[in-house]
């Protein structure tokens, strides 16, 4: 596989936030989570000419920052001579694949979501995400029921009009 | 889709089934996720999904990723062609010598190597490659002339010919014409380099020569030819991987590793040289070593991308 720098950049922005949410299945410090990650892009780049991935590379990636993450808390187990973790270890086995496209899927929703104005994003996010009623982002934000409604109509537009569909 | 049928085997909490409708409306290839995109969607897939910040830990290791073109000089495009069938042309080489299924014009065979790699010449000479470097030469004639061309770091067996005829390879930085012999050449680092294990073999540059045989090598600096002694165990180490040091002086230690690695060291005024220094390495990588050696010496180690340095290297453990 041949990179150039700018495609690395595109991998690295593409993969980073969903491969840090897929290690924080593993572990739970942020900055831990960071590092693991940047480790496996900076490896991905420094061994890009030996390796031979093209489309997978993103099952390379995800199965690395689980390698790792699973070195890591080995490592700390041994260390701390804790027996039992709170994830049992034979969840490691399964194959990372799936994973992968779902948590790829709720990068698109959320990166969608992201670019809605602040205030749309809020209310979305509070009523779809987190499942608040409309009464209930009402009474919070002190605004009318009718301006939750207006906004989250505003969201679907907003989010149809990303995916280049009208409705 | 396959997907959502392993899904299903593998989700099961009721979080998690709610992923299943959304990847069964989920085509990678479409934008089939508009279907969903409706006010009876449910989002709460997102619940535990965070955002971390890309472009913050892009800064952090920015300088790390750098193009890699520096060192391997590009072939022309007709000798990249050639280079495209380097095993098939090797096999056949060791089978055939003179097969004229390959170069049929000119015979010109060119080969550049992105790993290490050993090639036989038909006049039962080796040469064993470091991983970018390039050699060039003509089939038909090889035998005749005995001439290659050459760049990169290679380790030469050169078998002594019945004819009583010269090996020569000829590079950017010198001509080399060998005498029958074993040696090492280097013009990947900035300091060009011949180095003779065994024989004896004549370095041309301009309208300078100098012969020199077993344990002596000559650089190139500044467009002179300068010859001196190897003394050194760890000539030739990158073929092994293995470097080893037996209470050498600091000195000899950086000049082995800066061989080793293709790679200036910076030494810093604080540095004493002559401290001894025992150890050994099998594939270690250069910041590994450097490491050790501000470890065991209170000194302190720098290997980023593009400078290497060591500084407060003492006597005193």
């Amino acid at each position: 596989m041949k990179l150039s720098k700018a495609q690395f950049k595109a991998i690295f922005e593409t993969y980073y936030n969903p491969l840090c949410n897929f290690c924080s299945k593993y572990l739970q410090d942020r900055g831990d989570i960071e590092d693991v990650v940047q480790e496996v892009l900076v490896k991905l780049w420094q061994n890009h000419h030996k390796i031979e991935l093209q489309k997978d590379v993103k099952y390379y990636l995800f199965t690395s920052v689980k390698n790792k993450s699973i070195e890591i808390i080995r490592s700390r187990k041994r260390k701390q001579e804790i027996l039992d973790t709170i994830t049992p270890e034979k969840n490691f086995q399964e194959p990372v694949g799936d994973e992968a496209d779902l948590i790829i899927l709720k990068e698109k929703l959320q990166s969608s979501i992201r670019q809605l104005p602040p205030k749309c994003q809020e209310i979305f996010v509070m009523n779809k995400v987190n499942g608040l009623t409309y009464n209930e982002i009402s009474a919070e934000l002190k605004i009318s029921v009718k301006t939750v409604d207006n906004q989250m109509r505003r969201a679907f537009k907003l989010l149809r009009e990303k995916f280049g569909i009208t409705k | 889709m396959s997907i959502v049928k392993s899904l299903r085997n593998i989700l099961s909490s009721p979080e998690e089934k709610k992923a299943n409708m959304w990847m069964e409306e989920y085509n990678e290839n479409s934008t089939a996720l508009t279907t969903m995109l409706t006010e009876e969607a449910d989002f709460s897939i997102l619940k535990d999904y965070q955002d971390f910040d890309a472009s913050a830990a892009w800064n952090k290791i920015d300088h790390l990723i750098e193009d890699d073109q520096t060192k391997v000089r590009q072939l022309p495009i007709l000798m990249k062609i050639a280079a495209a069938g380097v095993v098939l042309l090797i096999a056949l080489f060791a089978i055939k010598p003179y097969s004229s299924g390959i170069n049929t014009d000119t015979g010109l065979m060119a080969l550049s190597y992105d790993a290490k790699n050993e090639l036989s010449l038909p006049d039962g000479s080796s040469i064993f490659f470091d991983k970018g470097s390039t050699v060039e030469y003509n089939q038909l004639q090889f035998t005749d002339e005995r001439q290659i061309a050459f760049e990169g770091r290679a380790y030469f067996d050169i078998a002594k010919s019945d004819q009583g005829k010269n090996f020569i390879i000829s590079s950017d930085d010198f001509d080399v014409e060998i005498l029958g012999t074993e040696f090492e050449i280097n013009t990947l680092s900035d300091v060009p380099q011949v180095i003779v294990t065994e024989g004896k073999v004549k370095v041309s540059k301009g309208g300078q020569s100098v012969i020199i045989t077993a344990n002596e090598s000559v650089t190139i600096e500044k467009g002179k030819i300068i010859k001196s002694d190897v003394n050194s165990k760890n000539v030739a180490s990158w073929m092994s991987g293995e470097l080893r040091f037996d209470d050498d002086s600091m000195s000899a230690v950086i000049k082995d590793l800066s061989q080793h690695y293709n790679v200036v060291i910076d030494v810093d005024a604080n540095c004493d040289l002559s401290c001894p220094y025992t150890s050994s390495y099998k594939d270690a990588s250069l910041e590994t070593i450097l490491e050790e050696i501000a470890i065991s010496t209170g000194g302190s180690a720098v290997v980023t991308a593009n400078k290497v340095s060591l500084s407060n290297v003492s006597c005193s453990k």
